[in-house]
C-alpha cells in the first residue's frame, strides 16, 4: 500500500470513526443526584449510575417512536426492491436493446435532479389538487378535489414512491456499466436454445451474474433510504414523522436533553440501516435458494408454461421503469408550471393567470445561497479531485492493489448520514470550529470523494498503458506524463468526475444545514426550508432553482469534451 | 559514439519457468530479429531491455547501450525507442505535436527552428503541410510512418520494434516494412524486431535468433 492510500484511509476513517462515536456517545450520559449530569467525553466525572442511561428510557418513552423506526426501516427495504426489481424487470424484457438505450439516456439528467426538487415535483404531481388530478378530473368531469391524503400520509407510500423514482436511474446507470461484463447475449442466447423465452432467460442466467457486480450501491441506496431527511422531511409522515427527521429536530434544539435525545436516537438510526442491510441479506438468501430451485425444476417443455410466465413479465418490465422516468418529467412540469402561475382554479389543467411574481421575489434573494453553494461544491470537489489524482497516481507508479481502498471509500454512503454529520458538528463545536462555509465544505468532502474517486479510478483502469510507456521511450519524465498524457487522454473522465461531483454537492441538505448550523444557506436548504410554507409557486420556483445547476453540470459533462476535442476526432 | 545493444547472459523467467536465455549484440544499423510463437517470451524481452518488466517476471544479465549498463537506468532516460504494433499517435496533439513530443531539447534553440526541424521532418515522409491535422484524419499508412519519424526524432540510441506491421493489412505491410527498415539503416541504430511472421525477418535483412 503507497503512503498516499494510507493517507487517504486516515483522512476518510477518523472522522467517520470519531463522527459516530461522537454522534453516539452523549446517549451514555448520566443525570447526578444533584442535577448535574456525568458526561462520558469529560473525564474529570467518575460517578457510576444506573445501567441504563437515562437518555434511552427518554427514547423509548417517546411518544410514535417504534413507528417513527418502522417507517424508516420500511423505506430502507422498500425502496432499493422496487428500484431493483423495475430495473431488472426492464432489462429483462428490453433485452438492453434500443428501448434500454433511450430509457439510460432519459435516466441520466433525472439523476441530476435533487431529491428534494424530485420530491417537490411528486408532491405538486400528485397532491389531491396536483396536475394529476386535475387532468382526470378534466376527462371525468370532476368539480372539486378528491379527497385523499398523499404526502405526509402515515403509509409512506409517497415517501417510498419518491425515493424510489430517483434511486431507479442510480440502479439502472449502475447495472448498465456492469452489464458488459456479464456476456449477456450469450447467456439468454443459450437459455433460449434450451428453451425458456427472452424475459425468463435473462432472469435466469444473467440476473444472477449482474446482482453481485451491483451489491454494493444497493446498499449505499438502502442506508440513504433508510436515513433520508430532505426527501423524508417533504414527502414522509409528519405525524410522527421518520426516526431521521426527529433525530434532526431534537440535534438542533437548544436543550442539552434533547440533545443526548438525539444521540439514542442517532444509535436507533445505526440499529435501522443496519438492520435493513440484515433484512436485506437474509432476502438474498431466500432469493438465491428460490432460484437454485426455479433452475433445478428445468426447462419448461411446453410452449404454454412458457408464454404464461413471459407474458406476465414482459409488459411489467417494459412499463414500470419508464412510467417511473415519466412521473418524474410530468412532475418538473407541474413545478414549471406552479412558479409561473397566478391564480389556478381547481379542475383546469393550466392556472387561470400567469405571474412571474415568484420568480422576481425568488431572484431578489437567491445571490447568498447560490454563491454558498457554488463555493462549497467548487472546494469538496477540487479537494476530491487532487486527493483522488494523487492517491491513483502513487498507486499506479507503485502498483499496489487498489481493491480495499474502493471498497472502503463507500463507508461514507454505509453509514447513515445523520449519524455521521452529526458526530462531526459535535466535533466541530468541541474544538470550537464555529460553523462556516469551509466546515460545510469539508462535511460535503466525503459524499462527494467517493464517487469522484470511483469514476477517476475506472479512467485509470481503462487508459491503455502503452501510451504511458510510449511516452518514456520517447524520454518523457513522470511529470509529463502525467500532465501532457495522462491528463488529457482521461481529460472526459475528469470532467464527469468533476460535473458528478458538482451535481451531489450542490444537492447535499444534511450536511449542509447541520454543520452549517443555519448560518450557511444554499439553493438546496432554502428550497427544503420553503417545505411549510405551503406556497406552490414558491416552492415550484425554488425546486426548479435547486435543479437548474446540477442539470448544467450535466449537460456540460456531455459538452464540454465534445467542445474542447472537436478537432480530435480520436478522443471521442 | 554508438557501440550497438549488447545482452549479456539475460535470462527472463516467470516464477520457475524459465522464458528464454539469451546472449547477442547489435551493431549500429543492424536489425537483429527474433522469432518465436507466442509465449515464448518475446515481448517480455523487449520491456527488460526497454526498462519496465512487470513485477510477475524475474530478470539476470546485463543490457549495455554503447558500453553503458543501463539495468538500473529508468527507462525514459535509457534512449531506447520502441515501435508497437499500432502508430499510437496521442489523440489529443496534432500531427506537428506529436513529433514535437520526443524532440530532444537543445540549448539556445529557437521555437522557429524546431518548427522548420518539425516540417522537414514531414517532408521526408512525404506528408509536408500535414502540421496541423488531426492524427484521426491520417491513413494507416501515414499514420505509421508518422509513429516512426517520432521515434527517430527523440533520437534514440537503439529501437525495439515489437511487431510493428502485424496489424497492417497486406498491401500496406509491403509499402510500411521497406521504409521502415530503410529509414532504420539510414538512421544508424541498433535496431531489434520480434515477430512470427519470417517475411519480416527476411525484409530486415540481419541475423534471426528462433526462440
Amino acid at each position: 500500500m503507497t503512503w498516499a492510500t494510507r493517507f487517504l484511509f486516515l483522512l476518510l476513517g477518523a472522522p467517520l470513526l470519531v463522527g459516530s462515536v461522537l454522534a453516539l456517545a452523549p446517549a451514555f450520559a448520566y443525570y447526578m443526584p444533584d442535577g448535574s449530569f456525568n458526561d462520558p467525553l469529560n473525564h474529570s466525572s467518575n460517578h457510576p449510575a444506573g445501567l441504563i442511561p437515562p437518555a434511552f428510557f427518554a427514547l423509548v418513552s417517546t411518544p410514535g417512536i417504534a413507528t417513527s423506526a418502522m417507517t424508516s426501516l420500511l423505506a430502507g427495504l422498500l425502496t432499493p426492491a422496487l428500484s431493483l426489481v423495475s430495473v431488472f424487470l426492464f432489462l429483462a424484457a428490453t433485452q438492453t436493446g434500443r428501448a434500454s438505450k433511450l430509457i439510460a439516456q432519459l435516466a441520466a439528467p433525472v439523476l441530476a435532479i435533487p431529491h428534494a426538487a424530485a420530491a417537490f415535483a411528486l408532491a405538486l404531481l400528485l397532491a389531491p389538487t396536483g396536475v394529476a388530478s386535475r387532468l382526470v378530473a378534466t376527462l371525468a368531469g370532476w368539480e372539486l378535489p378528491p379527497d385523499y391524503l398523499f404526502i405526509n400520509h402515515p403509509n409512506s407510500v409517497a415517501l417510498v414512491l419518491g425515493l424510489a423514482l430517483k434511486e431507479a436511474p442510480f440502479v439502472l446507470l449502475v447495472a448498465l456499466a456492469a452489464l458488459p461484463s456479464t456476456a449477456a447475449p450469450r447467456r439468454v442466447a443459450l437459455a433460449r436454445t434450451l428453451g425458456y423465452g427472452p424475459t425468463t432467460a435473462w432472469l435466469l442466467t444473467v440476473a444472477p451474474a449482474l446482482y453481485p457486480l451491483i451489491r454494493l450501491p444497493l446498499f449505499a441506496v438502502i442506508v440513504f433510504a433508510s436515513s433520508t431527511v430532505d426527501v423524508a422531511l417533504i414527502l414522509g409522515p409528519s405525524l410522527p414523522p421518520t426516526l431521521s427527521v426527529r433525530l434532526v429536530e431534537w440535534f438542533v434544539a437548544p436543550e442539552i436533553e434533547q440533545r443526548q435525545l438525539a444521540s439514542a436516537a442517532a444509535l436507533l438510526q445505526l440499529f435501522i440501516s443496519l438492520s435493513a442491510l440484515g433484512i436485506w441479506l437474509l432476502f438474498e438468501r431466500l432469493i438465491a435458494r428460490a432460484y437454485a430451485t426455479i433452475a433445478a425444476r428445468g426447462a419448461p417443455r411446453e410452449a404454454s408454461r412458457v408464454s404464461r410466465f413471459e407474458a406476465v413479465l414482459t409488459p411489467v418490465g417494459n412499463t414500470l421503469l419508464p412510467i417511473s422516468l415519466v412521473l418524474v418529467l410530468m412532475g418538473i412540469a407541474a413545478l414549471c408550471l406552479a412558479s409561473v402561475g397566478g391564480q389556478w382554479r381547481y379542475p383546469t389543467i393550466l392556472p387561470t393567470t400567469w405571474s412571474l411574481q415568484h420568480w422576481s421575489a425568488a431572484l431578489s434573494s437567491w445571490q447568498t445561497p447560490l454563491f454558498n453553494a457554488i463555493a462549497i461544491a467548487l472546494l469538496s470537489v477540487t479537494a476530491a479531485i487532487v486527493l483522488s489524482l494523487v492517491t491513483l497516481e502513487a498507486q499506479a507508479r507503485s502498483r499496489a492493489g487498489t481493491a480495499s481502498l474502493s471498497t472502503f471509500l463507500y463507508l461514507p454512503l454505509l453509514i447513515p448520514q445523520v449519524v455521521f454529520i452529526s458526530g462531526i458538528a459535535v466535533f466541530a463545536e468541541r474544538t470550537r470550529l464555529p460553523p462556516s462555509l469551509l466546515l460545510v465544505a469539508v462535511g460535503h468532502f466525503f459524499f462527494v470523494m467517493p464517487y469522484v474517486y470511483l469514476t477517476l479510478q475506472s479512467g485509470y483502469a481503462r487508459l491503455d498503458s502503452r501510451w504511458l510507456l510510449l511516452a518514456k521511450t520517447l524520454g518523457a519524465s513522470r511529470t509529463v506524463c502525467f500532465w501532457r498524457v495522462r491528463i488529457p487522454l482521461m481529460s472526459t473522465q475528469l470532467i464527469t468526475a468533476a460535473m458528478l461531483g458538482l451535481t451531489i454537492s450542490l444537492s447535499l441538505y444534511l450536511p449542509t444545514q447541520i454543520l452549517g448550523a443555519g448560518r450557511v444557506p444554499t439553493i438546496t436548504t432554502e428550497a427544503i426550508a420553503l417545505v411549510s410554507s405551503g406556497s406552490r409557486g414558491t416552492i415550484g420556483t425554488w425546486a426548479l432553482l435547486q435543479s437548474a445547476l446540477p442539470t448544467l453540470c450535466f449537460m456540460l459533462a456531455l459538452l464540454l469534451p465534445r467542445l474542447i476535442w472537436s478537432k480530435r476526432k480520436g478522443m471521442l | 559514439m554508438n557501440n550497438g545493444l549488447e545482452l549479456q547472459n539475460v535470462s527472463l523467467r516467470v516464477g520457475s519457468r524459465q522464458l528464454l536465455a539469451l546472449s547477442c549484440s547489435v551493431a549500429p544499423g543492424e536489425v537483429i530479429t527474433v522469432m518465436g510463437a507466442s509465449g515464448t517470451g518475446k515481448s517480455t524481452l523487449l520491456a527488460f531491455i526497454a526498462g519496465f518488466l512487470g513485477d510477475a517476471f524475474t530478470a539476470e544479465g546485463k543490457v549495455f547501450l554503447s558500453g553503458k549498463e543501463l539495468n538500473t537506468v529508468p527507462a525514459e532516460q535509457r534512449r531506447i525507442g520502441l515501435l508497437f504494433q499500432d502508430a499510437l499517435l496521442f489523440p489529443h496533439l496534432s500531427v506537428a505535436a506529436n513529433l514535437k513530443f520526443g524532440l530532444i531539447r537543445k540549448v539556445g534553440e529557437s521555437p522557429e527552428a524546431r518548427d522548420s526541424l518539425i516540417e522537414q521532418a514531414l517532408e521526408k515522409i512525404g506528408l509536408a503541410g500535414f502540421g496541423d491535422r488531426d492524427p484521426a484524419s491520417l491513413s494507416g499508412g501515414q499514420q505509421s510512418r508518422v509513429a516512426l519519424m517520432r521515434l527517430l526524432l527523440s533520437e534514440p540510441h537503439a529501437i525495439l520494434l515489437d511487431e510493428p506491421f502485424s496489424n497492417l493489412d497486406m498491401q500496406l505491410r509491403e509499402e510500411i516494412r521497406t521504409f521502415t527498415f530503410d529509414t532504420l539503416r539510414a538512421a544508424n541504430v541498433p535496431a531489434f524486431l520480434v515477430t512470427h511472421d519470417l517475411a519480416d525477418a527476411q525484409a530486415a535483412g540481419g541475423r534471426i535468433i528462433a526462440l
